[in-house]
């Protein structure tokens, strides 16, 4: 093929050109509108306009606020995990227990704070997490056993993240009474999760992530991440990877990401219990 | 010296290639405002804290590096002709309890090569005993420590002191945990409780 630069512009390349150019033009102008005195990055198509959210005072009883709405989430949870029968009945019945009773201390301790206290499940995470996680495990026509299993894989990672929040709650308390319940709250639901972990893995024994002897970690039969009594030298606090439900056309299950509370998951003082 | 953050220079005459280079680093700037929300949501509380270790934390700390130096060489001792899941555990219990202490080193800038011979002498034989006397031994060291930084934790005065020692307690309860499964304990009250009393560390200090 040659190219001779100098043809001139026939009829058709003439209308390529003008559509080409009208397109552009509209872009432009859509990319271009409310361009003077806003000082806001540019935006593009028509999506609402950001509305700045109001900033609240994070306090003691802020922190204590969230820390007791974890426990009774934790508790949520719990509630159905009882309805499949998932563990033993005496050991659900201490672990909710013992959430209770971290939850009333941190009520306690909210109130000598000087704040309303928090009795009920955390609502960011119950809204955004726990509801969309428990009805995909048991949604769709799957057998008990992989509901339970995952329903088991939740539970050692709900006491993991729990025991990681307060871990992180502990160095943020700004009384030494709540640094030490925060702490004493991680320990005890550090322990739940040791143990649940090592139940999970009955005869394999999960005590050692392979991981921290320098091997990799293989997936369990059902393609999750398996939990061990001990993953990592210190207490961590990252995101724990939840692999749980049904999968898709092609065999990818679902992966939920759990969190320590953050500026969107605090329970703060302008938050009214029942909203 | 004060730092001022640098202010954007706001340009209205955007390129469609400038626009989308300003949206992508808007996402990441939005991306890094989450991530200093995160970090500063929690920070009002505790604004008036020092953040590195005071004399008085360095006090305490230097005998808890004793601890976990003790600790780690019980292990050590257990671990020369232990194999299996048991071998497998008390290794890595004897690399973490060491971590612990080189981690309170670099906090403090002390030393982490002194072990609290005390502790040595006092758990050796049972140490390098039977399996069971060992893990019940361990089991009763590990919670000792657990409670001993709870205790320690109430008297910190210093962000790095608190957040270092929330970070070993939390796995120490865990290494406790697999000794008691080892140990074939099933009572919850055991598993999941701590009936030993802190050390009096620093009480002389």
């Amino acid at each position: 093929m040659s190219f001779d630069l100098n043809t001139r512009t026939n009829r058709r390349q003439a209308i390529k050109t003008g559509g080409l150019t009208v397109t552009l033009a509209a872009l432009v102008a859509a990319c271009g509108e409310d361009r003077g005195g806003d000082d806001a990055p540019g935006r593009v198509g028509n999506a609402p306009v950001v509305t700045t959210p109001a900033s609240y005072e994070v306090d003691d009883a802020v922190l204590l606020r969230t820390a007791s709405s974890l426990e009774y989430t934790a508790i949520a949870v719990y509630d159905v995990v009882r309805d499949f029968d998932v563990i033993d009945s005496d050991l659900l019945d201490r672990l909710i227990a013992e959430h209770q009773g971290t939850a009333d201390v941190m009520v306690g301790l909210t109130e000598a704070a000087g704040g309303v206290a928090w009795a009920e499940p955390n609502p960011w995470f119950m809204e955004r997490l726990v509801g969309p996680l428990v009805e995909t495990i048991t949604s769709g026509d799957r057998s008990d056993d992989d509901i339970k299993a995952d329903l088991f894989a939740t539970i050692v990672a709900l006491e993991n993240i729990a025991a990681a929040s307060h871990q992180e709650l502990a160095s943020a308390a700004g009384t030494t009474d709540a640094r030490v319940a925060h702490l004493e709250a991680a320990l005890v639901e550090a322990r739940h999760a040791a143990t649940l972990a090592i139940a999970k893995a009955g005869d394999a024994k999960n005590y050692i992530s392979p991981a921290m002897v320098g091997e990799d970690v293989a997936r369990d039969a059902l393609g999750g991440i398996p939990f061990y009594a001990i993953s990592t030298t210190f207490g961590e606090t990252a995101q724990i990877d939840l692999i749980a439900g049904p999968g898709d056309e092609n065999g990818v299950r679902p992966s939920f990401a759990l969190q320590t509370p953050a500026a969107n998951s605090l329970v703060y003082n302008e938050l009214d219990p029942g909203s | 010296m004060d730092l001022e953050t640098a202010e954007r220079d706001v340009d209205t005459s955007m390129s469609r290639r400038s626009l989308v280079t300003v949206g992508g680093a808007t996402a990441l700037g939005g991306l890094a405002a989450a991530l200093l929300i995160d970090g500063t949501a929690f920070a009002a509380a505790t604004d008036e804290r020092p953040n590195v270790p005071t004399a008085a934390d360095a006090l305490l700390l230097e005998q808890v590096i004793g601890l976990e130096l003790a600790v780690s060489e019980l292990y050590r001792a257990k671990q020369a002709g232990t194999d299996g899941d048991l071998g497998a555990a008390v290794g890595v219990m004897a690399e973490n309890h060491q971590a612990f202490a080189q981690a309170i080193s670099g906090a403090t800038g002390l030393p982490a090569s002194a072990a609290n011979s005390d502790i040595v002498d006092a758990n050796l034989a049972v140490f390098t005993g039977s399996d069971a006397d060992f893990l019940a031994a361990a089991h009763t060291l590990e919670q000792v420590a657990a409670a001993t930084h709870t205790d320690l934790i109430a008297r910190y005065e210093s962000d790095d002191a608190i957040t270092l020692t929330a970070s070993i307690a939390l796995t120490e309860v865990r290494h406790a945990t697999v000794l008691a499964d080892l140990l074939g304990v099933d009572d919850l009250d055991v598993l999941f409780g701590n009936n030993e009393s802190a050390l009096s560390l620093g009480d002389d200090a």
